[in-house]
């Protein structure tokens, strides 16, 4: 099976997955939203703190259907690497969408384990100047961008949100990345797609760790206690 | 709730441990034109005694004197053509080719490197020859001279 035709399998099978998803546990019961809950992603944050050359940043916003989660991700990654030879910049933005489907919905906690769906989109530039060694040509200093860049691919996430305050949780999600496709990269051949990792990788892992407050808007009906409090 | 503790903390390890790659950085980060001397007859690679090869637009000397079968020649990244003259035996020879560039950054510890593609033999004096790549690779010949 080819590239291509194993991408637009797999595309259409998620995508199919997700709709089912959305619209089944929304169709079954009455759709009463009450819960947002605004997470930062906290590595990241530290890590431009920390690197130089890494600027980046992420939220996340969620909002509850039933006990599952629609969950929408925005971030930036302003990427410098260099040394004596190159400067190599990579910067845009990002977003994902899609759905956290709750492992344990009658959790009375209401901490989540999740299996979820997305779909992520990035918008970004790169620029790459290097001295070459061509000495019969003086080791010439080179120059060359992209400014206008694409990228789309698709994740499958798992992961934990556990509440440790109030209106206060945190969690994780782990990503497993895959079917990226790039356009307008023609001069320069992206290195890195933001939000996804290394451009060139058919599949990429991912790990992110957020701090959440929740935004309660209508009050949340009890849960009944069933015994299983996974 | 004790199995979701172990799953936070199990993925929390695996999640910052499992991304880790080292990168090859063997390739130098250009590739040569290399031309290799065959035979009359198509048959077998030759022995030539060269007595210099320059760049036409720069005059630098790329071989002085050498006895070689092949040799590797540093195409010019400034720009999309680049004349080469070869004097053997008192006879001069001028070919040039022209190509495509791109880049492709490596890694941070290889950094990037400069292809070249779709080769073409603008012109040239030899009385025969082939390409028969396009591509600048490492050690692969690119073009024949028939001598």
């Amino acid at each position: 099976m080819n590239f291509y035709l194993m991408s637009s399998t797999i595309r259409f099978f998620v995508s199919s997955l997700l709709l089912t998803a959305t619209f089944g546990v929304a169709a079954q019961k009455k759709f009463v939203p009450h819960t947002l809950m605004v997470g930062v992603e906290v590595p990241s944050i530290a890590r431009s703190f920390l690197f130089s050359k890494r600027n980046v940043g992420e939220l996340q916003a969620a909002i509850n259907v039933l006990s599952h989660h629609l969950a929408f991700e925005y971030g930036f990654e302003d990427i410098n690497r260099r040394d004596s030879l190159y400067t190599f910049k990579t910067n845009g933005s990002y977003w994902r969408g899609g759905i956290d489907l709750a492992l344990n919905p009658k959790n009375p906690r209401g901490d989540v384990i999740f299996f979820g769906l997305r779909h992520g989109r990035a918008t970004f530039k790169n620029s790459l100047d290097a001295r070459f060694q061509s000495e019969p040509y003086g080791n010439p200093q080179l120059s060359w961008s992209n400014k206008n860049m694409r990228g789309r691919w698709w994740e499958i996430t798992f992961g934990l949100k556990v509440n440790v305050a109030k209106n206060l949780m945190l969690g994780y999600t782990t990503r497993f990345k895959l079917t990226p496709t790039i356009t307008g990269g023609d001069t320069l051949a992206p290195y890195d797609l933001p939000g996804y990792g290394r451009a060139r990788k058919s599949t990429n892992f991912g790990f992110s760790f957020y701090a959440y407050y929740k935004l309660r808007f209508r009050k949340e009906r009890e849960k009944p206690d069933d015994g299983n409090t996974l | 709730m004790r199995t979701a503790q172990i799953c936070f903390v199990s993925l929390m390890v695996s999640g910052l441990t499992c991304c880790n790659n080292i990168p090859d950085c063997d390739d130098p980060n250009t590739a040569e034109f290399v031309v290799q001397f065959v035979d009359s007859l198509k048959t077998s690679p030759i022995v030539t005694i060269i007595d210099s090869l320059w760049v036409e637009e720069n005059g630098v000397v790329l071989v002085d004197q050498d006895t070689v079968s092949q040799i590797g020649l540093t195409v010019n990244p400034l720009d999309s053509v680049t004349t080469f003259i070869l004097k053997v035996q008192d006879e001069m020879d001028t070919f040039s080719i022209k190509y495509k560039q791109n880049q492709l950054f490596r890694s941070e510890l290889c950094g990037p490197i400069l292809r070249f593609s779709d080769v073409e033999i603008l012109e040239h004096t030899f009385r025969d020859d082939t390409l028969l790549t396009d591509e600048l690779l490492l050690d692969v010949v690119n073009y024949q001279v028939f001598r």
